[in-house]
């Protein structure tokens, strides 16, 4: 059963020259336990989707459609529900762990404020409890509670970051390029710690990222986004191993592999269009080699294909 | 080539219009624009605006305003309205020179100092960074006690005040603007030191000059209203705006208020447009995100 | 945090020499006899002369300069030519009234400033801010005397509500003094009488400064609180569930308060100035309305005293908000 489905969902941010539409159209279903990576290249609405989630997006942006978490939809929900909802059920990481911190407030306070906010009456006692758990459990000694958030490396300050994403045991964990600002060895780490809590907590993540090798090491299914709309979404070999969407393909191909004989990189031409005037048709065809008549005049809908969701002419009306 | 470049000058002047009066700090600096026009014809025409002599009786004393009298008369029968008028002049005329000063002495010392840097400009920001940090208007009351009164003497005591703000903004724009790539390969191709700072540096800080210089006119109008308010500003009976208002405060008491509200309202205004120019200017000059959306 | 501290006192010692020195030589080497000042054009020359010699002003200017700064260090400001009191005896005893006004000064601003700067932030753009930023640049433009003759007007002249001047009423004085400050001392003696007397004489010099400084207050305030907002930070907050009010004043604002409490402290010095005029205005007895009429009778040996007394308070004070800044901030105290 879904924990989180998302039903034609459209955000749009209103500016002073227009409106900018951000993500259009999107539906998906995220279950249980399950893995989901949302993919693109940045601008294309994946962090503006799970921003939206907790609706933690600016003023200035209007969702239309439904966001449900277990059938409750999120978008209805008076201003103090939406924010006890926020870090106890959906939690959420961040791209940048140097500013995801309050600098002036120890780690402990973090945790702190965390309970307090869910569980007004709870003890000094069970919250260090708690909070030493959710940090032994994501490598952190449990003793650097007292310390300032200054005094950790950038990888450390991740792994406190996703501490109190799962301190409270939240039904879906929503990760916005948790590895993006990090080294490289740094991130592999921080992927580890998320395989060992995805295999040991009951918990669902949505792992929004660029990064096609990251979807390929954690996620279960993958949704491609394009300039606002999903565009091709699938469980992540058969995604893989035979991309449906001219997108996801070339998105695949420019991946840099050094097993291959062919070591020039590709990559796609052009870029993707400006969202404030997107083409008509389908957004994706300036950029697109196998480009029809029909792609120019109408959005293709979108369509199942042996439980794969693609959203492209080339599979028909 | 003469026409052409006369075009690029004006499309750029239309643009600098557009951009200015199409946002909220264009709209503002426009208005404090108008503000300080209409203060500066009132000073340079006063004799012909004002409907009386600002230093002889007119009518009887404490006289409320009435149509004779916009504002009413002072103590003396003085009619208030015509000192409102002349008092801008006093008020200007300081101001100007003050600035002058102020700009004349900081702004250069500032380009020099910047642009060598060394012992020296440590010595001088120190300086003047006590100076900046300590009360402005306790400062030129202590010059001002010492000087004297007379428009020279108020002038330089303002002045003196106001030279470590020029100096702080220029000399630090300068030191940053000597690391950019421009600057630089200019002194890589051997330029000459007063080529670099007249023609490469000084431009590039002139906005902000513009800006502090209308801050600082604000200011200085301010502290010499302070300065005649308590007396150390210009003898009477020349019409000042400080010092009618200190005069208008003994019969505050018996309800004549006019004499001490009309000079605060001149003040108000002329300070108000000065600072509304400034401001308008120094967002459109440094547009910031956060202050601007 | 003790050493913090030291360092800090040390840092401002040089910036109090050079205060000394400028006010040294601006009131010995500016044009204008201090004697003839002091005695008038008409004064004989040997009358002159003996002054001068009584005053050490015979001396080579170096010299004087010497004995200035040694005096300064032993605590000597020299006798006032007017009353023959040690100048800093004199100070002293304005020094409290000045300081009461300054503090509810200071609480009026920062109070405004906050709440004001911080909501205007929080409602970037709507009609609260918009609101924010014209009462900011308008208020900035009053001349603080002036406001507070129309206030002296309104609540006094008109109303009848307020003491328009002075500390107290006759015979309304804490007895016995402690700290000089009149509320605090009425509060300590336990004579509610005086001080509500004390609370009714001060409201309308200290809103009539307060309001005035707060004018920058709600712009700095608002500009911080605006960039604070905007860090991840807050919205990772936001992502934990934490209220708005918490948002807002735990994360965004504390966040803002280090660069706040150190522009606040360099208008403190906006604010001394302002505490001359309003002293003035309000015929409040401190150190402002003791300069002035210092000045008019031309008593030089106060009026370096009280710029010299200036000097060491503002420093006083920077080396304080220097100090609540580390308190706040864990990374300037480590």
């Amino acid at each position: 059963m879904a924990v989180l489905s998302i039903k034609n969902l459209f955000i749009e941010y209103q500016i002073k020259s227009g409106a900018v539409k951000a993500v259009e159209d999107v539906s998906f279903d995220v279950e249980e336990n399950e893995s989901l990576g949302i993919v693109g290249e940045s601008g294309c609405g994946k962090s503006t989707l799970g921003t939206a989630i907790l609706r933690l997006l600016p003023q200035n942006a209007k969702i239309t459609g439904e966001i449900l978490l277990n059938g409750v939809n999120l978008l209805e929900l008076d201003n103090e529900s939406m924010r006890k909802i926020r870090g106890k059920d959906i939690a959420m990481i961040f791209q940048d762990p140097m500013t995801s911190l309050n600098p002036i407030m120890r780690v402990r306070d973090h945790f702190f404020e965390l309970f307090k906010v869910h569980n007004p009456d709870i003890k000094k006692n069970e919250m260090i409890k708690i909070a030493s758990e959710a940090l032994e459990s994501v490598g952190v000694d449990p003793k650097r509670l007292n310390n300032y958030p200054f005094e950790f490396s950038g990888g450390m300050r991740q792994r406190v970051m996703i501490a109190l994403a799962i301190a409270l045991k939240p039904k879906v964990l929503i990760a916005d390029e948790p590895t993006t600002a990090l080294d490289v060895v740094v991130q592999e780490q921080i992927m580890q710690v998320l395989k060992n809590l995805m295999k040991t907590k009951n918990m669902s993540i949505v792992l929004i990222t660029h990064d096609m090798g990251i979807v390929a090491e954690m996620a279960e299914r993958v949704a491609v986004m394009y300039a606002g709309n999903l565009v091709e979404l699938g469980a992540i070999h058969k995604l893989y191993n035979k991309p449906m969407h001219p997108y996801t393909r070339m998105l695949l191909e420019s991946i840099p592999n050094i097993k291959l004989d062919d070591m020039d990189l590709k990559f796609i031409p052009g870029s993707p269009p400006d969202l404030k005037n997107p083409p008509r048709g389908c957004k994706y065809y300036p950029r697109c080699p196998f480009t029809k008549d029909i792609c120019k005049k109408n959005d293709p809908k979108t369509k199942k294909v042996d439980s794969r969701i693609v959203k492209c002419w080339i599979y028909g009306e | 080539m003469v026409k052409n470049s006369n075009q690029m000058m004006s499309a750029r002047i239309s643009s600098f219009l557009k951009d200015l009066l199409g946002d909220s700090s264009g709209i503002m600096a426009a208005l404090g624009f108008v503000i300080l026009i209409i203060f500066i014809l009132m000073a340079i025409f006063a004799p012909l605006i004002a409907p009386y002599s600002p230093v002889q009786p007119s009518g009887n004393p404490l006289t409320a305003p009435n149509w004779h009298h916009l504002m009413g008369t002072d103590n003396m029968g003085y009619d208030v309205f015509s000192r409102f008028i002349f008092g801008s002049r006093m008020a200007l005329i300081i101001a100007f020179i003050a600035t002058l000063i102020a700009a004349g002495v900081g702004i250069p010392l500032g380009l020099i100092v910047g642009y060598f840097g060394g012992p020296l400009d440590r010595i001088i920001t120190m300086i003047m960074d006590s100076v900046y940090t300590f009360p402005g208007l306790i400062l030129a009351i202590a010059i001002a006690a010492v000087l004297g009164p007379g428009i020279i003497n108020i002038s330089l005591s303002i002045a003196v005040v106001y030279i470590p703000t020029y100096y702080r903004v220029i000399r630090s724009q300068v030191a940053s603007a000597k690391n950019e790539l421009y600057v630089e390969s200019a002194y890589s191709i051997g330029a000459k030191t007063s080529t670099i700072i007249f023609k490469y540096i000084l431009p590039n800080v002139l906005p902000s000059i513009i800006v502090v210089l209308s801050m600082n006119i604000a200011d200085a109008i301010m502290t010499e209203a302070g300065l005649s308010f308590l007396g150390l500003g210009i003898t009477p009976p020349t019409p000042d705006w400080g010092y009618d208002l200190a005069n208008g405060q003994q019969f505050l008491i018996s309800n004549d208020w006019w004499m001490a509200f009309f000079p605060g309202v001149a003040i108000i205004l002329i300070v108000l447009g000065f600072s509304m120019f400034a401001e308008g200017l120094n967002e459109y000059f440094n547009p910031n995100i956060g202050e601007k959306r | 945090m003790k050493t913090y501290i030291l360092t800090r006192i040390g840092l401002s010692i040089p910036m109090i020499l050079i205060i000394l020195t400028i006010v040294f030589f601006v009131l010995r080497v500016l044009p204008g006899n201090p004697v003839l000042a002091m005695l008038g054009p008409k004064a004989p020359p040997s009358v002159v002369k003996a002054m001068e010699h009584q005053m050490g002003l015979d001396k080579p200017i170096l010299v004087q300069y010497a004995d200035y700064l040694k005096d300064i260090i032993h605590g000597n400001f020299g006798q006032s030519t007017v009353t023959g009191m040690p100048v800093l005896k004199e100070l002293m005893q304005k020094f409290p009234a000045t300081l009461e006004l300054t503090i509810f000064a200071m609480i009026v601003a920062v109070f405004i400033g906050i709440f004001y700067g911080t909501l205007a932030a929080y409602k970037l753009g709507n009609p609260l801010d918009v609101s924010a930023r014209i009462y900011s640049i308008f208020v900035y433009s009053f001349p603080v005397f002036w406001f507070g003759l129309m206030l002296q007007l309104i609540f006094g002249v008109w109303l009848h509500w307020l003491p328009v001047s002075g500390e107290s009423s006759p015979f309304m004085t804490p007895d016995p003094m402690h700290t000089g400050l009149y509320v605090v001392d009425a509060i300590i003696n336990g004579q509610w009488d005086v001080l509500k007397d004390s609370l009714e004489h001060l409201i309308l010099p200290s809103i009539t400064l307060g309001i005035v400084i707060s004018s920058i207050f709600v712009r700095m305030v608002r500009a911080n609180v605006v960039l604070t907002l905007s860090q991840q930070f807050v919205t990772a907050a936001r992502a934990r569930g934490a209220k708005e009010k918490s948002v807002l004043f735990r994360h965004a604002l504390k966040n803002a308060l280090p660069p706040i409490l150190t522009i606040m402290g360099l208008e403190f010095a906006l604010l001394l100035g302002g505490a001359v005029l309003t002293e003035v205005t309000f015929s409040w007895p401190g150190i402002g309305s003791y300069l002035v009429s210092r000045i008019h009778a031309r008593d030089f040996t106060a009026i370096q005293g009280t710029i010299v007394f200036f000097a060491i308070f503002v420093a006083i004070t920077s080396i304080l908000v220097d100090v609540i800044n580390a308190w706040i901030n864990p990374r300037v105290r480590y």
